[in-house]
């Protein structure tokens, strides 16, 4: 299905390919932004009013700054591009807006940072396979609230089954191609359930599990996790679809139908 | 009295007595403050006053405001430590666990949360590292609201004029947004329209779903809605009031 979206509002969007932003620092304390953008030289912005005046804000939970950057005719970064204000010393999101007399001309796309710029999750182990009797259930998904990463159970049956015939579980690409697009759609429906800025929370969270989850959604869609400061009990239909799509990027990356359909033909992709 | 912080061990038994003997109106155990297997003294001196009494949210966030001031002590440096936040509750439990008529306490929990079923008293970590804390605790609540509004001319009172134990859904709907609690500017143009001075407090029907220009109307939908061309931002609270819409002329006559 295709979806289109309509800006009636008259609003401009700022690139966020003419925008390059990173956060400098060491975590220990407030880290410096480093911000460069020319928006006089994007074709779909040069209408906007030379008094017109350019705002970075940047946010992160329920703290926020904004830096005045001067006018479109003559940007003025400030001298002190400290993150003071910030409740954290790695990760800050950034817009860019253009404003005259209070009304909105141009805003960019959120932008998150980091201090760190490793997005590789390394080799840890994202999820454990056990197998148990589960009955009737084929397999089951466990996610702990504490430290252990999430816990694909298998029914033993099955797999004692798989096995007699010369497989192991973990080398069947049938079941696992099956599973695992769900196993990914359930981890990061529980990580992203659990407050809304969940994803930017543990964007940068290296000593858990769900930040080694969330790093990898991010590496497989790059698109930033939809902006809410909603208080909702669900899922935003928003957050929904960035978990579709990123569940549909995993199944393009590793050809999971190509997979099955060539394993029914009697050959592994 | 020097403020001692629990260690891990001292938050664990506070969150047995918690999740015991509180409910039925056993005094809390404020021993844990001062025994050393189960606290240690803080990094910097404080010192809160004993017994001392809060007649409402803000009136404990400015105290602890000022009191951070007083001893050196950055908004930076006590936001992430869960333990600091579990100390501070316990140190005036009394106050946000109050004894009923009948002798009993009403212990907030959250039957759902597998990581912290007190997180109005035990703030719930959001992140290991240590980046954040859950926001609804009845201590650390009403002292980030004061801190980020410190400056301003009326301080955040008509976030934080309720009762120090109620964090009702109204100032969680309000102070949970980000785009609310750090625009000072549309903080007053809530005052302008729900505060009643008379009384030091809001007006009746503010949050009353059913109520034309209601407040939760105005930090959601209509909130939504109008940032898609304006900034409310880099617009003054008189500036906001007067480009509302006709939907909250009544609160404006009784303003």
């Amino acid at each position: 299905m295709t979806t289109r979206a309509f800006n009636y509002t008259g609003r401009k969007l700022i690139p966020s390919d003419c925008i390059h932003a990173t956060l400098n620092g060491d975590n220990s304390s407030p880290p410096e932004l480093e911000l460069i953008f020319d928006l006089n030289s994007v074709d779909s912005l040069i209408d906007l009013p030379n008094d017109a005046e350019i705002f970075v804000d940047l946010s992160y939970r329920y703290s926020y700054m904004r830096f005045c950057w001067g006018v479109i005719e003559k940007p003025n970064p400030p001298d002190d591009l400290k993150l003071y204000e910030l409740d954290s010393n790695s990760i800050a999101s950034l817009h860019i807006r253009v404003v005259k007399d209070g009304n909105l001309l141009a805003q960019s796309n959120k932008l998150t940072l980091t201090t760190n710029q490793n997005t590789n999750t390394g080799n840890k182990n994202l999820i454990d396979l056990v197998y148990r009797d589960l009955g009737e259930t084929p397999w089951l998904l466990e996610i702990s609230q504490t430290e252990t990463i999430p816990i694909l159970v298998i029914n033993e049956k099955w797999a004692q089954k798989l096995l007699s015939s010369g497989f192991k579980f973990e080398d069947d690409p049938v079941a696992l191609n099956l599973i695992m697009p769900q196993v990914l759609r359930g981890v990061l429906t529980s990580i992203l359930s659990e407050t809304n800025d969940a994803g930017s929370v543990y964007y940068d969270d290296t000593s858990t599990w769900k930040g080694d989850w969330i790093r990898y959604a991010r590496i497989l869609n790059k698109e930033d996790l939809p902006e809410s400061d909603e208080i909702e009990t669900n899922l935003s239909v928003e957050m929904n679809r960035w978990i579709d799509k990123t569940v549909d990027l995993y199944c393009k990356e590793k050809k999971i139908t190509t997979s099955l359909v060539e394993f029914m033909k009697g050959g592994i992709v | 009295m020097k403020f001692r912080i629990l260690n891990d061990e001292g938050v664990d038994r506070f969150r047995v007595y918690l999740a015991g003997s509180a409910s039925e109106g056993e005094a809390p155990p404020r021993h844990l403050l001062s025994r050393e297997n189960t606290s240690q003294n803080y990094k910097k001196d404080i010192f809160l006053q004993v017994g001392k009494k809060f007649s409402n949210k803000n009136n404990f966030g400015e105290y602890l405001v000022r009191v951070f001031d007083e001893f050196g002590v950055s908004r930076h440096e006590v936001i992430k430590d869960r333990n600091f936040w579990a100390s501070v509750i316990l140190f005036y439990f009394e106050q946000f666990a109050p004894l009923d008529e009948n002798g009993f306490r009403k212990i907030a929990k959250d039957e759902k949360d597998a990581n912290e079923k007190f997180l109005k008293y035990i703030p719930k970590r959001v992140s290991n590292q240590g980046e954040g804390l859950f926001f609804r605790h009845l201590a650390l609540g009403p002292y980030q609201i004061s801190e980020y509004n410190r400056d301003t001319k009326n301080k955040a009172d008509v976030l934080l004029s309720g009762k120090i134990n109620v964090w009702g859904d109204d100032i969680e709907q309000t102070a949970g947004r980000v785009e609310v609690i750090s625009n000072k500017n549309l903080i007053e143009v809530i005052r302008m329209l729900y505060w009643d001075s008379s009384k030091g407090t809001l007006k009746k029907g503010f949050s009353s779903k059913g109520r034309p220009g209601n407040l939760l109307r105005l930090v959601g939908d209509l909130r939504n809605q109008v940032k898609l061309t304006k900034d409310w931002y880099s617009m003054d609270a008189e500036e906001i009031y007067d480009s509302l819409p006709p939907e909250y002329d009544d609160w404006k006559i009784n303003s």
